[in-house]
């Protein structure tokens, strides 16, 4: 009876170890230091090794001029510049200004609309990898009641 | 089985236009319950996949700073009716959900 209880209770252990390992569950790499980074540069360099954008116009980026709360603020992304390997939004003033990446396929349309949390108001830039570079644009939002983010 | 994602995917031509929402709290570890006066653990949706026909069209790589019950629209292509599309998630606790559906 002793040994079964210790079987168990090993069982249980191993089952929690196992569940706290979610890199083992990630189809392409979570970026850890980018998602961590406090500072918009650093995020920048740790998610695409630079902080050098070029400034673009062919970047629509949709979002509210003023946000009622930062909780969920709306936002979409569209692009004319081709072969867009991915995706990523910046907060400058969020605590850890990278708020989400966006990961592309060849099959994947140069458009996309998503929600996030902005802690006060603050500029936002969306950063494009394509082929040919990385481009970017931002926007400000004000922020009446802020989202903690 | 329950699934907390919703999914809806439209076939215009070749063109797939998907809209999704899934349920999450997205904590993000800073906010305080105002019962017990305990900061409530940052619990969230890691990485989010995208399938259709098990090639991921899109991969999405989040923080506590997408916003609670996460929705997301984007479109690709080609794709036809009869394509298995799946939504997976992962979340900061290794905790998983997942939907399929066919297109049509």
């Amino acid at each position: 009876m002793y040994t079964g209880r210790r079987l168990i209770i090993k069982g249980a252990l191993a089952l929690t170890a196992l569940m706290s390992m979610p890199r083992a569950l990630f189809a392409v790499a979570w970026p850890q230091q980018a998602f961590a980074s406090t500072v918009a540069r650093e995020a920048l360099i740790n998610l695409l090794g630079t902080d050098q954008t070029t400034l673009s116009d062919e970047i629509n980026f949709t979002l509210p001029a003023i946000a009622e709360s930062g909780v969920n603020v709306p936002l979409s992304v569209e692009t004319s510049l081709p072969g867009i390997k991915s995706i990523s939004i910046f907060v400058i003033n969020n605590p850890r200004p990278l708020a989400i990446s966006f990961k592309f396929s060849p099959d994947t349309l140069p458009k996309l609309a998503c929600r996030i949390k902005m802690a006060e108001t603050s500029e936002v830039m969306a950063v494009v990898v394509t082929n040919s570079g990385i481009f970017s644009t931002s926007r400000e939002t004000k922020v009446t009641e802020g989202g903690c983010a | 089985m329950a699934t907390g994602i919703k999914v809806r995917v439209r076939l215009k031509g070749e063109v797939a236009e998907v809209k999704s929402l899934m349920q999450h709290p997205m904590e993000t570890g800073a906010r305080t319950d105002p019962d017990t006066g305990d900061i409530v653990p940052a619990h969230y949706i890691t990485q989010l996949t995208f399938t259709n026909n098990d090639n991921p069209v899109l991969v999405v790589n989040c923080s506590t700073a997408v916003a609670r019950d996460p929705y997301f629209s984007f479109s690709f292509k080609p794709a036809m009716v009869g394509d298995k599309f799946s939504v997976s998630w992962v979340d900061s606790r290794g905790d998983v959900d997942s939907v399929e559906t066919v297109l049509g």
